[in-house]
């Protein structure tokens, strides 16, 4: 029987997990599988179930005040969802034959880039030249605007770089499926690097796409009576709350803060794949 | 083929009827959840362990159990919700893509893990 403060300290871990993930548009998997495994003595197999759930509580709580608000495109998701999702399933579909330390090598050096990409970025996402319209990205509506709570404005965008936001988001889906980390984390950087989004647009967008990718895998876990209500049940609870807080966070936050959060978490996906790319698993 | 470029008001119901369709999930899910957890909690307690009008509640399991199958089943909603709001814009490529991504989401589903 754990204690009630080991317990409580988890609790908090989740809603910390929801909070951030909500904000950097990641799944919340980097804090909720080290706080079970490491915290809460849960071993892997059973935590990995709880991180997908995870990853969906956060798309879902995030996603419902974004997409209202049109921070979350709902256009550009659908479009990259084709990507991610059968990204995810080649990844399934080939683990055993394609080379994933290679692959997460590249994926290492990438991730450094878009750290070099997010940290030049501007004070505000209103500083970056504006950027050519791709045909297709007007042809499907993708072009869009939000209104940007702590500037008081409203920012119009348009999206660039289909056909390489396009390639980024299928290998990130392939990641995903290949190795189930920072699927969250690469979205956003693919967003950022090809497709030229506004941060928040991005991270947004990202939190709405998530949930997706991950719904297919929990529920073949549901299936299979691999999910636990008395463990999956609490972390999802605490992670939709703190996703919650975290939309209220979003609306008050300047993009330079968005970019210092989402520096050192950056950093830290590019180190795990460029160490997995070296040394191997 | 008409014109894919959707008038402003079209898509701004998308966006909200979506986000509306996301909140009432949240707040479904968390309602459960929260009921299933404190249950759960309760049940654990020596003085409670054996209340006779907690038993048929069996450790708050059925309400995370429900709890969990709503979250699970969001996603998958949401695409079905959007893409036929797409259809009703007449924005007819990005329904379709809705019906693309829901077959990749059963193949996945049927694959088993897609993502870990």
């Amino acid at each position: 029987m754990m204690d009630a403060m080991t317990t409580l300290l988890g609790f908090i871990a989740f809603v910390v997990a929801g909070l951030l993930g909500s904000l950097l548009g990641l799944g919340g998997g980097i804090i909720v599988i080290p706080t079970l495994t490491l915290l809460l003595g849960v071993d892997m197999h059973r935590a990995v179930g709880a991180g997908i759930v995870a990853v969906i509580a956060t798309s879902i709580a995030a996603a419902s005040t974004y997409t209202r608000e049109s921070l979350a495109n709902i256009r550009i998701a659908t479009f990259l969802e084709v990507a991610t999702t059968s990204g995810a399933v080649a990844g399934a579909l080939l683990a055993a034959h394609i080379p994933g330390r290679a692959l997460s090598f590249v994926f290492g050096c990438l991730m450094v880039y878009s750290i070099y990409s997010v940290a030049r970025g501007g004070r505000n996402d209103a500083d970056r030249p504006p950027v050519e319209p791709h045909p297709l990205a007007t042809r499907l509506g993708l072009h869009g605007t939000y209104h940007d709570h702590q500037r008081g404005e409203r920012v119009a965008y348009n999206v660039t770089g289909v056909g390489q936001g396009f390639g980024v988001m299928w290998l990130a889906g392939l990641m995903s499926g290949l190795l189930g980390i920072g699927s969250g984390a690469l979205k956003v950087a693919g967003l950022d690097l090809a497709m030229r989004l506004p941060l928040k647009v991005s991270t947004a967008t990202s939190n709405l796409m998530i949930g997706v990718t991950a719904a297919s895998s929990a529920w073949y876990y549901y299936a299979h009576g691999l999910l636990e209500p008395e463990l999956d049940g609490p972390v999802a609870l605490g992670v939709l709350i703190g996703a919650r807080l975290g939309t209220v966070v979003m609306a008050r936050l300047p993009a330079l803060w968005l970019r210092r959060l989402l520096l050192p978490v950056l950093a830290y996906v590019a180190v795990t794949m460029l160490y997995r790319g070296v040394v191997g698993k | 083929m008409t014109d894919e470029t959707p008038p402003t008001g079209a898509a701004v119901a998308v966006e909200r009827w979506v986000g509306n369709f996301l909140r009432v999930a949240t707040y479904v899910a968390a309602t459960l959840l929260g009921l299933g957890v404190v249950t759960n909690l309760a049940s654990a307690m020596p003085d409670l362990r054996d209340a006779a009008w907690l038993a048929p509640l069996d450790r708050g399991l059925p309400l995370l159990r429900s709890g969990l199958v709503v979250l699970l089943a969001a996603p998958v909603l949401r695409v079905m919700l959007a893409g036929v709001l797409f259809l009703r814009n007449r924005e007819r490529a990005t329904a379709l893509l809705c019906l693309v991504v829901l077959a990749i989401m059963a193949t996945g589903y049927i694959l088993g893990a897609t993502h870990r």
